[in-house]
């Protein structure tokens, strides 16, 4: 999970307010005996198309099924791992996994020692765009919801409420132009990642699929909770958020009732 | 003669007693930024779990083979190399360079170029301990060789010794000491490079639990698994030292510690 590194700073006090994908936020709102964190906005979502099976250069495998006992890469505990088992249980096949962090198994895949690789964004695009990879399937074929979030520290919220309501009035306001505007935003984004060589038609097209929502419902909760069954399954968390105090929108219902700074 | 040295059993037990106090002592009152840092209590705990778990046994022998396999190999290319380099200028002249240019890359920095290279990735994993070992191994080598008596040699050709008797008589005797310094050297750096390794190594290993014990924050489970590489690697260094000390017991006292 690469938003670990960040987990790690928000527990050690260092970082008040981190954005992470659903797997990250889950292991920190389990760690509360050490930290008080609450989850207070989704900041987008997608019905699976972040989720994507690469298999290496010139595989001879066309279909998820032929990966029956093929050696997977993923990144142990992040939303992929999640979504592997959940590709396993729809297709009745099992993968041979290997924990590796995307880094090493864009590695991996390059050097045709692993079958398939299912990272995060940016990995399996470069996987693609390098040639070392071409995407096998999608989370889209199974019903495969991830979300990014915003978690704050409950000392943080406790002390500067305004700052994280005007936050997330900020938030709201980049969501309406997202889903009004991607070609505005798309371009907004690509100037700003100027030094990084980012071609536009490499941001445009994420605005097609992902959710940029107002509020935090029920099904996305429900989300939350299955990362969180399958992160105690595997043993990497010693326990569940407890969801009333973790989930926390009163904050994000706070800044709709401010309006928009829009122009 | 061999003299006999004095030791303070109780001192040693009373260092690790005192470290663990101060621990939990900082860690109970948050003094600075203790308050982080995992409990004693916290460690206990996780160690009774990880460490009656088959996962302990399996992460022990994956790491344990990994390290021999890499020192093993760190030896069996380093010694003679070194003893190569210490003895022959030209062939100093020919590979130093080239081993003083590769030694201050860390291990870390390899991973990709060991993941490229080995098809298998058990093999890349011993190739990122390799460059720890391997290093120092070769060093100490030639310091060895460079620091046998010139007198031997010239006393060797006298004697009319050809080469490769120089070679057996002389120059492997005279840098064993220096080359189970090397040894035990290699071993403790070997266990050091173990994270950076077992992070490619996928499902198993002291260094990969640590690995994926911090991408998850379980903080105290990172300190039994290095607890566990501490015992395990005093461990060898005392058997390597007690080898040593079996081989070349004309040289006890720059073998011990």
């Amino acid at each position: 999970m690469s938003g670990m590194p960040l987990v790690n700073n928000m527990l050690a006090g260092r970082v008040d307010i981190g954005i992470f994908g659903d797997m990250p936020s889950i292991v920190l709102g389990s760690k509360s005996q050490l930290a008080q964190t609450r989850l207070v906005a989704i900041i987008e979502a997608d019905h699976g198309e972040e989720a994507v099976i690469y298999v290496r250069k010139g595989s001879p495998i066309t279909s998820v099924k032929e990966l029956d006992g093929k050696t997977v890469s993923v990144p142990f505990g992040g939303f992929t791992h999640r979504f592997a088992e959940v590709v396993e249980a729809a297709e009745g096949i099992k993968f041979n996994f290997v924990g590796q962090s995307p880094e090493v198994g864009l590695s991996n895949l390059q050097a045709g020692k692993v079958d398939a690789f299912i990272p995060w964004n940016p990995y399996g695009r470069l996987a693609a765009a390098r040639g070392y990879g071409r995407p096998l399937a999608d989370g889209t074929k199974y019903n495969f919801w991830s979300l990014r979030d915003m978690v704050a520290s409950k000392e943080f919220i406790d002390k500067h409420p305004d700052i994280v309501v005007g936050w997330l009035r900020a938030e709201l306001d980049a969501h309406k132009m997202m889903r009004e505007q991607p070609d505005v935003c798309a371009k907004i984004i690509a100037e700003d990642w100027k030094k990084f060589d980012v071609p536009i038609d490499v941001i445009r097209p994420d605005f097609n699929y992902k959710i940029f929502p107002d509020d935090i419902p029920p099904e996305w909760r429900k989300v939350l909770v299955d990362g969180a069954a399958f992160l105690a399954a595997h043993k990497f968390i010693e326990k569940e958020p407890d969801w009333n105090d973790f989930i926390d929108d009163n904050l994000l219902k706070k800044a709709s009732a401010v309006p928009s700074q829009l122009k | 003669m061999r003299q006999k040295r004095r030791s303070y059993p109780l001192l040693r037990v009373l260092s690790l007693a005192v470290i663990v106090a101060a621990w939990d002592l900082l860690v109970r009152f948050r003094i600075y930024r203790f308050g982080y840092i995992p409990s004693p209590e916290s460690v206990v705990a996780a160690g009774a779990q990880y460490l009656t778990s088959n996962l302990f046994v399996t992460d022990t022998l994956a790491s344990t083979v990994r390290i021999l396999a890499a020192w093993g190999m760190s030896a069996l290319i380093g010694i003679p190399l070194g003893l190569l380099i210490g003895w022959k200028r030209w062939f100093n002249n020919l590979t130093f360079p080239v081993v003083e240019l590769l030694r201050p890359i860390p291990p870390i920095a390899w991973i990709p170029a060991g993941i490229l290279f080995f098809s298998q990735i058990e093999l890349s994993v011993i190739f990122i301990c390799f460059i720890g070992s391997f290093f120092p191994i070769v060093l100490n080598t030639i310091v060895g060789v460079r620091l046998i008596d010139r007198t031997h040699f010239r006393a060797a050709s006298c004697l009319g010794a050809r080469d490769w008797e120089v070679f057996r008589d002389v120059i492997v005797p005279g840098a064993l000491p220096s080359i189970v310094v090397g040894l035990a050297v290699g071993m403790g750096i070997n266990w050091m490079a173990l994270v950076a390794a077992e992070m490619i190594a996928g499902d198993r290993g002291l260094g990969y639990r640590i690995w994926e014990a911090y991408s998850l924050a379980q903080y105290p489970r990172i300190v039994v698994a290095m607890a566990v590489i501490g015992v395990i690697g005093a461990g060898m260094s005392v058997v390597i030292r007690y080898l040593g000390h079996k081989i070349v017991p004309w040289q006890q006292s720059t073998i011990r510690a």
